[in-house]
């Protein structure tokens, strides 16, 4: 079996006390909960502090550019089904730059997994406003703080169409790293909102902030993570009451299902040794 | 050679028929035996705008437009304005007076007119106004004397499979009504039509857009995701159709950004993988075309050209991608360009960007252009047998797992290609990078090491250049000629003909041409070999800015000798408008 430790690679750059040393940790619990292989293990990040979290890890990995990570995710779980591909970044990469990818991931409902940092501000470029910071957040570009609304990603992920839908915390590895394994275990696209304190440029949102207003779903009687109503009800909370746990799942048919060729082999692992072997495809085609 | 050559214009209102009529045209000339090329002249909406159709039937193989037309259909009395100056001695011109109200005659050429009421024709026979292109199929037909048995294979051809029977047999006898109509007509004559030489068992006909598109799947391709645009558009529909059949997926990205980061997170996943587009699709993907190079996955791109800038004109045809796919993005960013000028090519360059994608594991970009990638052409059947698959240093399990191998992604090797393994690989597990990294992988700022990783990653394209898969130059006219042409895509079978043309005018040789077909790398000796040679040499290209002129420039010293023949009206060159450029300013 393996351990953190296998699936660690180089010390992380993280300042002490980020958030996201949790969220790599929580990672590497669920790829070992789900006993994943690590050579069946990509992990895709975009741009910033917490896409560097494939640095980190020992799996394949693939650190692209700002904001497109999804797309590539996507283009990794399609050209070979039998991969787990986990997707993390922050939340100027996924929800500024990368916002329409995500929508349509989402609606695409390809069988992948979205681990979204979310430290509503941005920390590699030292302290911008990002599109989840709260209102009235004084930084270097809102001097006169945030007028923006914030993003609510668990009410995006959810209208978009994501399968799968939950809210973590760095604060509770444990819990987190069966959210991500539950996540990745889950047929379809699921998506996790992680608050993940940034505990040099942000100030306001910090680990007491968001412990004042955690809650955890399972606690809730009666909570049924089926009920798309209760989903939305308790996503549209959030900036006041933070869940914890799986707010919402269902099944349904995922992409690969649909527009996928039924070739048992998946596409990146196919001999194409003979450029003839299709040629009929082309008498086909011109016949018409 | 082309020694016999008719040319049918026909024009109309978009969605007046007459782009389908002309597909139904096509069929009944291929069904002949003779060579064949279309030229589409439509405007970027669905309804409305004048469009016209012009087929160019020879009796050997053809491969650009002509500017002459021997027989010119007039659905409206815009094709006078469109037409008239193409018009030659002993034209013949129909018009329909249901629309046609005002005929402007063009002075000086012996042309006839004749008035055939091809919606009457219609609605009296068939009842509705519905087959009035048929009727005017027929009228063509009897002009060129087709045989009955190669207009009923046409029309078959055309027909049968998608409606039936019924509508085929209506169909033939729209067709026979307009054949009877014209042959009634007081004066009606005839043209002949070319004795077709082109071998009609083993002939295709097909257009740029479906020869890159089998090239595709004859090359391994597994994946795509791509954006509708045009002028690109039919490779992803044919593909979506195609590729499941082949084993592959398809995905209709949400812009071209995500298309290309799909075909390039599918690249790194092991599967060949492309994006098709056009002009404004390679400018959002200028980022992900450098993360390609910095990470060093191999992925293809098809460019098929449009005039810009910005939205420009979407379904007319330009080379003015050119820098743009040589240059764009940001920083050192290793690629390889290369630009096809048949349908044949389209198919073997596709097939083999997906060998030099792999092989140099970098993007591919091959530029293809509206004339080519949307005109059909009749070709020889494609040669499967020429295509070979090779994946470079793509390791096998066994040997990522060798006693004593140690992997490295991103070793630093003599020809710049280090080896490559994909996910699901025991033993291959590394970090794909896009930010600077070290030989694992890993990220570095490292000064030392990056500049030599980036020697490395630019090396790959030095060797490139020495390799099979790459295209080389292509030569054409009189070797010993000491005037030179430069030329590449579509405009080099037009300036093949051009010298012909020349030739059975003044009786003039002294021509020689070369064909560029990789611009990056880019093949310094030969093309200084063939420059040096020439007191003269006309750089031909569709575009303002004289993008290949200035490529030669940046690569050779020999300013002083280029002479640039541009054109950038969104129409292509001709074989004619060539010979008289170079007959001009020689």
């Amino acid at each position: 079996m393996l351990t953190t430790k296998d699936l660690s690679y180089d010390k992380p750059t993280w300042c002490p006390g980020c958030g996201h040393f949790a969220v790599l940790n929580a990672v590497q619990r669920a790829i070992i909960e789900l006993g994943l292989r690590k050579e069946e293990t990509v992990c895709v990040s975009g741009i910033g502090c917490s896409s560097k979290l494939p640095e980190y890890l020992d799996v394949y990995g693939f650190h692209t550019i700002h904001g497109r990570s999804l797309p590539h995710a996507e283009g990794v779980k399609l050209a070979n089904p039998r991969l787990n591909v986990i997707n993390v970044g922050g939340d100027g990469d996924g929800f500024a730059i990368g916002c329409g990818h995500f929508v349509h991931a989402a609606r695409r409902n390809i069988d992948i997994t979205y681990v979204l940092m979310n430290n509503q501000v941005y920390s590699l470029t030292k302290g911008q406003t990002s599109p989840t910071s709260d209102r009235g957040f004084i930084t270097k570009t809102s001097p006169e703080g945030a007028e923006e609304a914030p993003v609510n990603t668990l009410l995006m992920a959810l209208t978009a169409g994501a399968t799968f839908v939950g809210c973590g915390f760095s604060s509770d590895v444990t819990g987190l790293g069966s959210l991500i394994a539950a996540a990745v275990k889950h047929k379809g696209f699921s998506f996790i909102n992680v608050m993940s304190p940034c505990v040099t440029f942000n100030k306001l949102n910090t680990y007491d902030y968001y412990k004042k207003q955690a809650y955890k779903l399972e606690e809730e009687p009666g909570y049924d993570p089926f009920s798309y109503e209760k989903a939305l009800e308790t996503a549209a909370a959030y900036f006041e009451r933070k869940p914890l746990g799986v707010l919402f799942k269902c099944e349904t048919s995922v992409f690969k299902e649909v527009h996928m060729s039924s070739h048992p082999v998946p596409p990146a692992l196919q001999d194409i040794s003979d450029p003839a072997k299709h040629m009929h495809l082309m008498d086909q085609y011109l016949r018409h | 050679m082309i020694s016999e050559s008719i040319n049918i214009a026909i024009g109309g209102e978009a969605g007046d028929g007459v782009l389908s009529a002309g597909e139904i045209l096509c069929k009944v000339f291929y069904a002949s035996g003779a060579g064949l090329c279309t030229y589409k002249n439509f405007p970027s909406r669905i309804r409305g705008g004048h469009t016209s159709y012009s087929i160019r039937i020879t009796d050997d193989i053809c491969r650009s437009r002509s500017c002459e037309t021997d027989i010119l259909i007039a659905f409206d009395e815009e094709s006078f304005a469109f037409h008239n100056h193409e018009l030659k001695d002993g034209a013949i011109v129909i018009y329909d007076p249901a629309r046609v109200k005002n005929i402007a005659k063009v002075s000086g050429k012996s042309v006839s007119y004749f008035e055939i009421p091809f919606s009457d024709i219609s609605v009296k026979n068939f009842a509705k106004p519905l087959y009035k292109n048929t009727v005017m199929i027929g009228a063509i037909a009897a002009i060129l004397n087709i045989s009955k048995e190669h207009i009923e294979k046409g029309f078959a051809d055309s027909i049968k499979a998608k409606k039936g029977d019924d509508v085929l047999k209506t169909n033939l006898a729209a067709c026979e009504a307009g054949i009877n109509y014209y042959r009634g007509l007081r004066g009606a004559g005839h043209l002949k039509m070319p004795a077709g030489k082109v071998e009609g068992g083993g002939a295709i006909m097909i257009t740029g857009n479906e020869a890159v598109t089998l090239g595709a799947i004859a090359g391994g391709c597994k994946f795509i995701a791509a954006y509708p645009i045009s002028p690109a558009t039919e490779i992803f529909e044919m593909m979506c159709s195609l590729l499941p059949k082949a084993g592959g997926t398809a995905m209709q990205a949400e812009d071209e950004i995500a298309a290309l980061c799909a075909a390039i997170g599918a690249g790194f996943a092991g599967a060949r993988s492309m994006t098709s587009t056009s002009g404004p699709g390679i400018s959002l993907m200028a980022e992900a075309i450098g993360l390609a190079g910095c990470a060093e996955v191999p992925v293809v791109i098809i460019d098929a050209q449009r005039p810009g800038p910005s939205t420009g004109l979407p379904t007319k045809t330009e080379q003015g991608d050119l820098y743009h796919a040589l240059f764009c993005s940001h920083g050192d960013v290793p690629r390889i360009v290369l630009s096809a000028s048949t349908v044949e090519e389209c198919f073997e360059f596709t097939a083999n960007a997906f060998n030099l994608a792999e092989i140099y594991q970098c993007p591919v970009i091959l530029l293809t252009e509206q004339v080519l990638a949307q005109n059909k052409y009749v070709a020889g059947k494609f040669d499967y047998s020429k295509i070979e698959i090779n994946r470079g240093k793509l390791l096998s399990e066994a040997e990522l797992n060798e006693p004593g191998y140690k992997f490295l992604r991103y070793e630093y090797c003599e020809d710049g290609v280090s080896p490559r393994a994909i996910p699901s690989q025991a033993g291959g597990v590394h970090l794909c990078n896009g930010n600077e990294h070290l030989e694992t992988g890993r990220i570095t700022e490292n000064p030392a090491l990056r500049t030599k990783i980036t020697d490395k990653r630019m090396k790959k394209i030095e060797s490139a250049l020495s390799s099979k898969y790459l295209p080389r130059p292509k030569y054409y006219g009189d070797a010993d000629a000491r005037i030179g042409v430069v030329a590449m895509g579509s405009n080099v079978p037009a300036a093949v003909e051009a010298v012909d043309i020349i030739a059975a005018k003044t009786g003039r040789r002294g021509f020689k041409i070369m064909q560029l077909t990789s611009l990056m790398p880019f093949c310094d000796k030969e093309a200084s070999d063939f420059i040096s040679k020439c007191d003269k040499v006309f750089v031909i290209e569709n575009n303002h800015s004289a993008q290949l002129c200035g490529l030669i420039k940046m690569r050779l010293p020999v300013h002083e000798k280029l002479v640039s023949v541009l054109k950038y009206d969104g129409i292509s060159f001709s074989a004619a408008e060539i010979a008289e450029k170079l007959m001009e300013v020689d």
